[in-house]
């Protein structure tokens, strides 16, 4: 069935396009991005349980306008009669101007942006919607996992599922655009944290797609094997620092194309000379086998859409291919400021936040190998699982994964022995030449959050297959 | 639109309601070098309801959370009404009271979003440049809130105030090599001197990252954190003295009992809950249920003293006077930073994202420039990582006597440890 499109936004479409009509007058270039999200959030754990809404709801307006080289922005959730909001936009957005020319403020001038004729009106299918499985059930089958979960060891002292659903809704309209676009998707984690003596150790898994409340039959067969994997982590080691083999699972090849290479090209850091692999387009930066796409079109997962929130369509970008950097990923204004055709990469954590180059779906593709060959052609070195976090550094290209564990491998078998938590760190090329052996099958997360710094949190998905490579862990 | 749903609530099935109306106005600026980006300006409010359910014998009071959207018509607030208290009657949560309170209380704050926004341009245009440093690009956010708690029990609470944040990329170069470090301050208004000294000192530091060489692989040498990275440190203690830590039995600390049954050679550990820090961006006179935030030890030589939380975890756990807090101090040790900086030792002054686990204690980070202090001289260093965790490392942790500021958090100037793996490069 097809997610239906928003009344509300359908509601307020005329008076949107007659406010961007009416500030065309002043402005040069006028735009409005219009967002209806609306999910709700289930959390159970063995003492407490919660529904609230998705965090990421909202409903409201940014206006975009252009005039003499200068973009500005204004972002309201209050739908006022057009007349009062064209005149507090004009107000307030010349109240900042004043100021900008007290302190003699030159702009960075950036011509209009194309407003080419289209008009667009997708409601994406998904097999259930979320309105269609009831509270009670929902919190009644979460309870029955963590009941269940906290009698299987009694090591376990606490053990939380999480399962978020939501519609989003977004409309985009310009003189010449009008685009419209309906999805939902879910995502769900099951963590547990377990405790031996004085040592207390958490370990989880995520679920995530564009699906309804069938999530939930994942995480009741999916949840199983979390409290093993928790409980081996009472017994690790620590790793002792240096460079190793590593095969990295499908989770952790995603990581690392997300977080090591993947901000390194979002080019509205080229814009800013922030980012090394300007330098690098049409070079050898990973060897031959590597090839790596991005773009909210390239997988189906909880960060595809079909426009961006500049109202640019989606796309499939090949980013590396036999190991050489073709390009990056751009915003509607980099892409106009370098020269070059916008990707579909503009996102807004929410109609409150610029946009900026953000990415969707970052995938290696898979290879020719099997896991067994893989782990069979190691000396000495490390099977990394779980991702916990990283940090993009586009500047100077350096790597900083932190991963859950790391299983040893010795003479081409798994020994047994398991080292955890486990920081990965050296430079990318480093890294991405050194990868020489990847399998088939490709698998994408779409759990995470992605940050720009330490802020604009916004929805993102990677993937690939396994990948043998070089790492330096800590 | 507030009394249109009190209204609502008012006439609905609900035991009890509360109402979080925010008004958030703000003015926003994005900079590349010194050239204006763009311009952006918001007005949003956010009314966060949420409506409680209680079971007959009052054993369980279910809640569910809703914002209900500004421009909905009473028809979509009564609907969302009626299917958050349908949700509650599933959450079978144990019962705790809401706050009451007779008294209205009005705190506003009489700063200009706007003129706090042309200082920050203003700092920024003045911090000294020269062709080896320089800044690349900065934003600049100023947020006037204002803030709203209303509930059935007679609370209601309304204050202002503006927090802002100034995240900034700074490069630096040194012969064919340029590489770039990056800020981000969380303050209340426009801090000139702060915001200079932190700049400056970054500039100073990032033309030595030019010239760091590969981190070396070391044993036995302690890590010395001299910068806001810290924080962390002390934040997995908050964290662990968190009532909602502690009832869901994540944190195993026992009040009056010691954190730790071995033995402390370094600096114990002395922190407290206020109310109130200068130019702090969470200086909130009420906490999230409208409860007024007073100042608490938490923990005191290392012996917790206090958790701090919400009113209902507060009462699962039945401490009294309890609040949520927001801003933190942790005392010095009793050596100054002079004493504490023996040779040899390993300062990480910029990590790519140091992260301690607040439930483990464990940390990690990669370092991005360090410098490795011995008889010889002063080597930074670029690469690598370092790895712990608090459980260990707090035996042989030592304090500097002189404490600095970082928004919420007054912390030591210099924390010293052993026991920290450095992963090097060879």
């Amino acid at each position: 069935m097809k997610a239906p499109f928003s009344a509300y936004l359908l509601s307020v479409e005329k008076q949107v396009k007659e406010l961007v009509q009416n500030l065309s007058y002043h402005y040069d270039y006028v735009s409005c991005l219009a967002t209806d999200c609306y999910g709700d959030s289930f959390s159970v754990s063995s003492r407490m349980t919660s529904v609230s809404d998705y965090d990421g709801n909202e409903r409201g307006f940014v206006i975009r306008v252009y005039k003499d080289g200068l973009y500005s922005e204004y972002s309201f959730n209050e739908l006022k009669d057009v007349e009062t909001l064209v005149r507090e936009i004009i107000v307030k957005l010349d109240a900042q101007l004043v100021i900008l020319r007290a302190l003699k403020v030159d702009f960075f001038k950036t011509n209009a942006l194309d407003d080419e004729v289209l008009s667009l009106f997708v409601e994406k299918e998904v097999k259930e919607l979320p309105e269609s499985v009831s509270v009670e059930e929902i919190v009644n089958r979460l309870h029955a996992i963590c009941k269940q979960t906290m009698q299987k060891d009694e090591r376990v002292v606490e053990c939380m599922a999480h399962m978020s659903m939501v519609h989003i809704n977004k409309m985009f309209i310009s003189l010449n655009r009008c685009l419209k676009q309906s999805y939902v998707y879910s995502e769900a984690n099951f963590g547990v944290v377990v405790r031996e003596e004085q040592t207390t150790k958490m370990d989880y898994k995520g679920f995530s797609g564009l699906k309804g409340p069938e999530i939930l039959e994942e995480m009741e067969h999916g949840s199983n094997d979390v409290v093993a994997s928790a409980i081996e982590l009472l017994a690790t080691k620590r790793v002792i620092p240096g460079e190793y083999d590593i095969i990295t699972t499908p989770e952790v090849s995603g990581l690392i194309a997300h977080e090591a290479f993947g901000h390194g090209v979002e080019m509205d850091m080229f814009v800013k000379n922030r980012a090394l692999a300007k330098e690098y387009i049409g070079k050898q930066i990973a060897s031959e086998m590597v090839e790596m796409h991005e773009g909210a079109l390239c997988a189906e997962s909880t960060a595809s859409y079909v426009f961006d929130d500049e109202g640019t369509l989606a796309n499939d970008v090949t980013e590396i291919k036999q190991g050489i950097l073709h390009t990056g990923i751009a915003d509607a204004l980099s892409a106009l400021r370098l020269g070059i055709q916008p990707t579909g990469n503009g996102k807004r954590e929410s109609f409150e936040r610029k946009a900026y180059t953000r990415m969707t779906n970052t995938v290696f593709m898979g290879g020719e190998n099997t896991l067994e060959e893989m782990i069979a052609s190691i000396e000495h070195g490390y099977l990394l699982e779980g991702m916990q976090s990283g940090m993009e550094d586009p500047k100077h290209w350096g790597i900083q994964c932190m991963l859950t564990k790391g299983r040893e491998i010795k003479d081409g078998k798994l020994t047994g022995v398991v080292v955890s938590p486990v920081i990965l760190t050296g430079y990318v090329p480093d890294l991405l030449k050194s990868i020489s052996m990847a399998s088939k099958e490709v698998q994408v997360d779409g759990n995470g959050y992605c940050g720009k710094g330490y802020k604009e949190w916004v929805k993102a998905a990677d993937g690939g297959p396994y990948l043998k490579a070089k790492g330096r862990l800590g | 639109m507030l009394k249109q749903i009190i209204d609502v609530l008012e006439h609905s099935a609900a035991t009890h309601y509360q109402i979080t109306k925010t008004t958030t106005k703000s003015h926003e600026f994005f900079f590349i070098r010194h050239d204006l980006d763009m311009n952006r300006c918001k007005e949003v409010t956010h009314y966060q309801v949420t409506v409680y359910v209680a079971s007959e014998d009052k054993q369980y009071l279910g809640d569910a959370s809703f914002e209900v959207m500004a421009n909905s018509t009473k028809e979509e607030i009564k609907a969302q009404i009626d299917k958050g208290i349908y949700s509650a009657q599933f959450v079978k949560n144990p019962y705790f009271e809401l706050l009451d309170s007779s008294e209205q209380v009005e705190i506003r704050s009489l700063e200009n979003p706007l003129v706090v926004a042309q200082d920050f341009i203003h700092v920024m245009q003045t911090i000294e440049e020269t062709e080896e440093m320089y800044i690349n690009s900065y934003e600049i956010f100023v947020n006037e809130n204002d803030k709203q708690i209303i509930n059935s029990k007679g609370v209601n609470v309304t204050y202002s105030y503006i927090d802002s944040m100034v995240e900034a990329v700074i490069n630096a170069k040194k012969n064919d090599t340029e590489i770039e470090l990056y800020r981000n301050y969380r303050i209340g208004t426009c801090n000139k001197e702060m915001l200079v000294e932190e700049l400056q000192q970054t500039m100073r530091i990032g033309v030595d990252k030019c010239i760091a060489t590969n981190t070396q692989p070391l044993q036995d040498v302690d890590v010395v954190f001299t910068g806001s990275d810290a924080t962390r440190l002390f934040a997995y203690y908050t964290s662990i003295t968190s009532a909602k830590m502690k009832y869901q039995q994540i944190s195993t600390l026992e009040l009056d009992q010691p954190m730790t049954t071995e033995e402390i050679k370094g600096d114990t550990i002395t922190i407290k809950g206020v109310a109130y820090l200068e130019n702090s961006s969470c200086n909130y006179p009420y906490d999230a249920d409208g409860t007024l935030i007073q100042d608490k030890v938490l923990i005191e030589n290392h012996i917790p003293k206090n958790f701090w939380g919400n009113r209902r975890f507060s009462q699962y756990l039945q401490l009294e006077n309890a609040s949520s807090l927001y801003n933190f101090v942790v005392a010095g040790g009793k050596q100054s930073k002079k004493e504490l900086l023996q040779l040899p030792y390993l300062e990480v002054v910029e990590f790519s994202d140091f992260q301690v686990d607040s439930m483990t204690g464990e940390f990690a980070g990669e370092i991005r420039l360090a410098y490795y202090h011995t008889k010889e001289g002063i080597q930074p260093f670029s690469g690598g990582s370092i790895a712990g965790s608090m459980q260990q490392v707090q035996q042989e942790m030592w304090l500097s006597s002189e404490v600095k500021q970082y928004d919420h958090y007054v912390i030591p100037e210099v924390v010293r440890m052993k026991h920290v793996s450095i992963t090097g490069i060879e």
